[in-house]
């Protein structure tokens, strides 16, 4: 793995992805996501009566030859999709198996991807990088310096022996996420507080899009383990003496039941949710989320 | 106490500790896996780790008894069994219980102390042993052959009969308890007497092979008093003097226990006869005292009110009954109205006179036509006394009586038909009974070979005879007693099953022949009668208890059944092909009763086939001799002379196999869930484990 988190031979495929977001953001820039607000566009809806203080530029001056009455045009606004992404960098994170990405790289290299594809389509990104604290942060920013800041950021390890704060992150960005957006996060979402997905709701509530990207490593989804050990934490959480071969079961029973806790939080916050194994593809966790963003009524 | 053959082995129980301290070493040397998820892992085996950390200690408790249990068996552990009898060496033994009445009628009581020392020595012998029981009363009986089943023989000493009074048969049983030894299988071949010992077993005479090793085991110390007085004889006899009146002789024997005073009581149907006060004298008393006779109660308690060593010979019975009568059917075939001319009155009158002495006799006559309907059961010979030939229902009847022990005399005459006689009676005739003639001849006089008048001629010197029945074609068996002077046969006797016959070729009057008129013609008769008269299997003397007696129905009856002293009964049916019945219950002392039965009349008890039974006096002799023997016991001590050493070692090694299939059961996956399922853990821990799971 390289300083840069994202492979320049995948940048370059992730570069050719497109998203669009679910729905309309405002924005500054033109862009090409449908936005609330009617406004000069290129793209006619409709018309209606004038009104004084209407601009003038707007009249439709072949509608008042056809019906002898003044109207003005009315126009979709495509705006700059306003992105933020969460990352989590705790001690959990740090965390791989044979030879796999840890599920820190993993995360920061969907979230690499999203930028990337983001910034294809002149969307802007913030980030907010946080373990037990918020460790970094930035407002969705077009310049192009300021994505490689996020993509450096993003690259940076995590921090051994730091729980996670989910909850401080999601709070941070539901102050500073003034306008719609995007809101992408990529976590374990181990040791997490209960209520803190649950805060997406606040963001989903406000027209914010949430995508979760559950990371997990493929020794945690299936426990391939069979020799007594200690079993170590990585948020300093101590560790347990363990025969795998006569805990697997139960704590394959535990692990279901905490993916579908968290996956039926994040449903019922308005998120989308995708568990990411780290063995397998990333194409197939983007493809997965944008294979869903092409639904009808998005461009 | 546990003791071990092979203690070297205990060292291998070090090696419990290897799974112990692999179980904790394991714990020390365990790898560290990093995993996010402990927190997870963390409530995963909280739930797991319950019935997990119990099979865990229950495995390791599994090994470690495992373990403990082959090094224990390699230890050869065994049980030490103190033993009240032997070394603890294998052995063949036959245990001789003397069970006849001076031990298990001994006061104070020393039977339950035999029965006690017999079941310590079966409990005595190691695995491998053989055992073997003799009962020494008499008559000796093998109660258990010798068998490596030990635990059968105890049993057997709990059904034995303390009411019996059975006299000592010591010899016999040791030859007996020689004969269960003599293919033993063992080198160490052991016969243990138990008993009293008294000088009447004879035991100082006793001798077995010299490879069999003989142990007594004395019930009574010698020291012990032995002091005891007993009926030795009772005796009625007919008081020649008095008329139904019997002279009764008690004769009372004792040791140690001269000048003590007493009393003998007499009673019949529990009433009391006579009381004598007694006067111990010379280790004896004797007692003479005059009742009447009553023959439909023969039996007479007789009791001593001495307390001594031997209660149950303070107490015997007396059969005072009149001598046994024989009786006596007389048919007369030519029966006159005036007495003087029948000629049975000779006979009658022979009968009538004949002594006492030998059995009296006791006749009735009857006629040739009553005599068809006449019941044969209450007699003994039957006198044909010039009889034509009887219906073929009655010659029939009459053959049956002879067979079954009866006896039948005819006596000639001019009612005697030969053509008639041989074609009904041709089986009870001695041979072919020719037609009488006319002869003037000497005799009938004795044959001097022939046993009946023991050859003596002198009474019959002048007798003549004018008539008299040829014979030919005599039998083989035939006897001859009386001859005509030519050699001619005049009185006949052959045998009939068990019966016998008798054919006077002559009259019993004065009509063919002087014969009546001979002073030898009552001994004759009496003689004749006597010899045709059934053995009375019985006399008068006392049967020993124990002893088996030959029971002989009376002839024409049914069956017989004998009433013991304790009401006990038997029946015992009368047999063509069965005529004598052997009885063997005479175990207990008293009397014995027996009543005939019949289709033709109602029971009817007859006391000439009752007899008494007791153990011989020579039981109440309670001195104990020196025992010239090289292992003498002083009784009641046991020969504790060390353990019996009872292996272990297969214990070990099962309990060892247990413990591996339940290490095997353990390690199943299935384990855990078996554990679940027996709720483990408790539900209260359950429930506030639930609790701490959050609520999805």
């Amino acid at each position: 793995m390289t300083d840069s988190p994202l492979d320049p031979t995948l940048a370059e495929r992730v570069s050719h992805l497109t998203m669009k977001a679910q729905k309309a953001a405002e924005g500054l820039l033109s862009g090409i996501h449908r936005s609330p607000h009617r406004g000069a566009s290129v793209v006619f809806v409709e018309h209606r009566e004038y009104r004084p203080g209407d601009d003038l530029r707007l009249l439709d001056w072949r509608a008042y030859a056809r019906s002898d009455r003044h109207h003005i045009k009315r126009f979709e606004q495509e705006t700059h999709l306003h992105a933020h992404l969460i990352l989590d960098r705790s001690g959990s994170m740090d965390f791989s198996a044979e030879d796999r990405p840890t599920k820190a790289a993993v995360a920061a290299t969907l979230l690499a991807a999203v930028a990337l594809i983001l910034r294809g389509q002149g969307d802007a990104c913030g980030y907010t990088i946080f373990d037990d604290e918020l460790r970094d942060t930035a407002p969705p920013r077009m310049r192009p310096t300021h994505v490689n800041a996020l993509l450096q950021a993003l690259a940076k390890p995590p921090s051994r022996g730091h729980k996670t704060s989910l909850r401080n992150a999601i709070d941070h960005v539901s102050k500073t996420a003034t306008r719609r957006g995007l809101i992408v996060l990529a976590s374990d979402l181990l040791d997490v507080d209960n209520d803190a997905l649950a805060a997406l709701a606040h963001l989903t509530g406000r027209g914010h899009e949430a995508i979760v990207f559950h990371v997990m490593d493929t020794a945690e989804l299936s426990f391939p383990y069979s020799q007594p050990a200690r079993f170590l934490g990585l948020e300093g959480d101590g560790g347990i003496e363990s025969h795998p071969e006569q805990v697997r079961d139960a704590y394959l029973e535990e692990l279901k039941a905490f993916l579908d806790r968290q996956r039926n939080t994040c449903i019922r916050a308005g998120a989308r949710y995708h568990l990411v194994d780290t063995g397998t593809r990333l194409e197939e966790a983007l493809a997965a989320v944008l294979s869903h963003s092409q639904q009808p009524g998005f461009r | 106490m546990m003791g071990f053959a092979s203690p070297w082995a205990l060292v291998a129980l070090i090696t419990l500790a290897v799974p112990v301290a692999l179980h904790w070493m394991r714990r020390r040397d365990l790898p560290i896996v990093e995993f996010p998820a402990v927190s997870l892992l963390k409530r995963a085996q909280a739930n797991a780790h319950a019935k997990h950390r119990l099979v865990d200690l229950l495995l390791l408790l599994a090994r470690l008894g495992l373990l403990a249990s082959l090094c224990l068996g390699l230890a050869e552990p065994n049980w030490r069994i103190p033993i009240h009898f032997g070394n603890g060496q294998e052995r063949s033994i036959v245990i001789v219980l003397d069970d006849s009445l001076s031990v298990t009628g001994r006061t104070p009581p020393v039977w339950p102390q035999a029965l006690e020392r017999a079941r310590a020595i079966l409990a005595s012998l190691p695995r491998g042993s053989e055992a073997g029981l003799v009962w020494a009363g008499y008559p000796a009986r093998l109660a258990a052959a010798r068998s490596d089943e030990l635990r059968l023989l105890p049993p057997l000493l709990d059904q034995t009969d303390t009411n019996a009074a059975r006299g000592t048969d010591l010899v016999q049983a040791i030859r007996l308890a020689e004969r269960e030894l003599g293919s033993a299988p063992h080198a160490l071949r052991q016969i243990v007497i138990i008993s009293d010992f008294a000088e009447h077993t004879l035991s100082t005479d006793l001798q077995v092979a010299s490879d069999i090793m003989l142990t007594r085991e004395a019930l009574v110390a010698p020291s012990q008093s032995q002091a005891n007085a007993f009926i030795a004889s009772a005796r009625a006899t007919p008081d020649p003097t008095q008329a139904a009146m019997l002279a009764i002789s008690v004769e009372i024997q004792s040791q140690e226990m001269n000048g003590q005073r007493g009393t003998l009581r007499a009673s019949r149907d529990d009433r009391l006869l006579f009381e004598s006060p007694i006067e111990i004298n010379n280790n004896g008393a004797r007692i003479h005292r005059t009742i009447r006779a009553l023959p439909s109660s023969p039996f007479v308690r007789l009791e001593l009110d001495f307390e001594d060593a031997l209660l149950a010979d303070n107490t015997r019975w007396l059969l005072a009954r009149p001598p046994s009568a024989i009786r006596v059917l007389i048919v007369d075939g030519d029966p006159q109205p005036v007495s003087e001319r029948d000629e049975i009155r000779y006979l009658v009158r022979a009968i009538d006179l004949a002594p006492q002495t030998g059995g009296a006799l006791s006749r009735r006559v009857v006629d040739p036509d009553t005599f068809e309907s006449t019941s044969l059961e209450q007699t003994d010979v039957v006198i044909l006394a010039n009889v034509s030939a009887p219906s073929e229902v009655t010659a029939s009847r009459l053959e049956s009586f002879v067979r079954q022990g009866g006896g039948v005399w005819f006596t000639s005459g001019d009612q005697v038909d030969p053509r008639a006689y041989r074609a009904r009676l041709g089986g009870l005739l001695p041979g072919r009974l020719l037609s009488a003639r006319s002869a003037d001849i000497q005799g009938p006089y004795p044959n001097p070979s022939a046993a009946l008048l023991d050859g003596d001629t002198a009474g019959f010197t002048n007798t003549r005879t004018t008539r008299r029945h040829a014979w030919d074609e005599l039998r083989a068996n035939t006897e001859v007693p009386l001859h005509f002077s030519d050699g001619q046969p005049a009185l006949l006797r052959f045998p009939v099953g068990q019966g016998q016959v008798a054919f006077l070729s002559t009259t019993v009057d004065e009509a063919w022949s002087n014969l009546p008129f001979q002073p030898g013609f009552l001994p004759l008769v009496v003689r004749t009668l006597r010899q045709l008269a059934p053995t009375t299997p019985l006399g008068d003397d006392i049967v020993a208890t124990g002893t088996t007696l030959e029971l002989r129905p009376p002839a024409g009856s049914d069956a017989i059944r004998v009433l013991g002293p304790n009401d006990q009964t038997w029946r015992f049916a009368n047999a063509p092909t069965v005529p004598v019945v052997s009885f063997d219950q005479t175990n207990l002392s008293g009397p014995y009763r027996v009543e005939v039965l019949s289709r033709q009349s109602a029971p009817q008890q007859d006391d000439r086939l009752a007899f008494i039974t007791a153990p011989p006096s020579e039981e109440s002799l309670l001195n104990m001799p020196e025992l010239v023997d090289d292992e003498p016991m002083p009784p009641g001590s046991p020969s504790l002379q060390g353990y019996r050493n009872e292996p272990m070692a297969v214990w070990a090694f099962l309990v060892a196999g247990l413990f591996a299939i339940f290490e095997g059961l353990l390690r199943l996956p299935q384990a855990p869930d078996i554990i679940r399922r027996l709720k483990w853990p408790p539900a209260g821990l359950r429930s506030r484990r639930k609790a701490r799971r959050p609520v999805p």
